[in-house]
């Protein structure tokens, strides 16, 4: 996984909110996931800017954090994303 | 119970012959000769009353939800056509009456209306307190039936000890239930529909306040404490009947929706029934302190 590197969201997964809270259903497995708060800003973000570079920016935009610790949280979650099978990296 | 007519989820159920023929009514009837030959697909369910239970189809649910057959093996087929409203039952070597009605009931119409996508089930007891429906979710005994056998005592005329029909009214724009049926069944019985209640009136009703059933030691004190966002989602989840694979993602939808739309609480019941009063003015009291 790079910065370069693109995710796609999977047709099967649908996602709702409860009470600002995010639930993932995976249509093929019937699995559901839960995301908190910060999950789901970045899962939001990952559906939206694909390219994990220009999520890496608005994260910085976002966090008063360094972006060597954003790039790591980023590229962890997006492998448990992807172990889960609810995103394809491209 | 009557076999001409009955009440369940909403809908008049008219057993055929029937002098009366009721619009929306659902019909049903006994079939000498049926054929299941062409119903080559099978769901398979776990045991269920230590019956070898399944649903068979002449194509695939997912390319026709209209015509299918539930089976009870050794005791009863129905023949369900969402279409028509039609249901048409076969006697097997260990049928009886009671048998059908308690399947028909339990089963069957849930199923029917769950894949005909009119409502969606959860297993809750529920009563009515002051207009609203309250409702009572939980694991396995966690004591969902004595906390609406006793509502029902204190004159709180009974939605569910079982399975409710919920439903979205875009009318009034709020979540409702329809009374199930009216028998209630404050004791575990295998395939037993329970005693009558003349304490049920056929309509529907908007949901008050959901309560999950948390069982705690007899010396701790009864609590409510709000549940919100996953874990109230998750629940909701749990408590699902007939939760088919099918709709997937309109069922998801609506259980969110669902979630967003009404208050859930997790009540703590200690396990002594001599607290039950004392649960139950718990309830009456965050019921008003909640309208206030």
């Amino acid at each position: 996984m790079t910065l370069e590197s693109k995710v796609e969201t999977k047709e099967s997964v649908f996602v709702q909110e409860v009470d600002e809270e995010m639930i993932l259903l995976d249509a093929d497995t019937q699995e559901y996931f839960s995301l908190n708060e910060i999950g789901s800003y970045f899962y939001e973000l990952l559906a939206e800017k694909k390219e994990l570079a220009l999520v890496l920016e608005e994260l910085k935009n976002s966090f008063d954090v360094s972006e060597e610790d954003l790039k790591r949280d980023l590229f962890a979650f997006v492998k448990a994303l992807e172990e889960k099978k609810l995103i394809k990296l491209l | 119970m009557s076999q001409e007519h009955l009440y369940a989820y909403g809908h008049r159920l008219t057993f055929f012959p029937s002098q009366e023929e009721k619009r929306d009514a659902i019909q049903i009837q006994k079939c000498d000769t049926l054929s299941l030959e062409q119903y080559s697909h099978k769901i398979f369910f776990e045991t269920n009353q230590d019956r070898e239970i399944y649903l068979c189809s002449p194509k695939s649910l997912d390319e026709n939800k209209n015509r299918w057959a539930f089976v009870v093996k050794d005791c009863v087929a129905f023949v369900c056509d969402i279409q028509n409203k039609s249901i048409c039952y076969t006697k097997a070597e260990k049928f009886t009456t009671k048998l059908m009605e308690y399947w028909l009931i339990h089963i069957v119409l849930p199923l029917f209306f769950t894949l005909e996508g009119r409502y969606y089930f959860f297993h809750t007891g529920s009563v009515v307190v002051d207009g609203h429906a309250v409702l009572f979710m939980g694991d396995s005994y966690a004591g969902k039936s004595t906390l609406t056998d006793y509502f029902l005592q204190k004159k709180h005329p009974l939605l569910s000890d079982d399975k409710l029909a919920s439903f979205y009214d875009a009318q009034k724009k709020c979540f409702k239930v329809h009374a199930s049926h009216p028998y209630h069944r404050p004791y575990r019985a295998k395939e037993d529909l329970g005693k009558k209640t003349d304490n049920f009136q056929e309509k529907s009703y908007p949901i008050g306040k959901i309560y999950w059933l948390q069982p705690v030691d007899s010396k701790e004190e009864i609590g409510i404490k709000e549940l919100k966002g996953v874990a109230k989602f998750e629940r909701l989840r749990y408590s699902t009947e007939m939760d088919i694979a099918l709709n997937s993602k309109e069922r998801f939808s609506y259980v969110a929706k669902f979630a967003n739309s009404v208050a859930m609480y997790e009540l703590a019941v200690p396990n002594d029934l001599k607290k039950l009063p004392l649960v139950y003015e718990k309830v009456i009291e965050h019921l008003q302190g909640e309208k206030r």
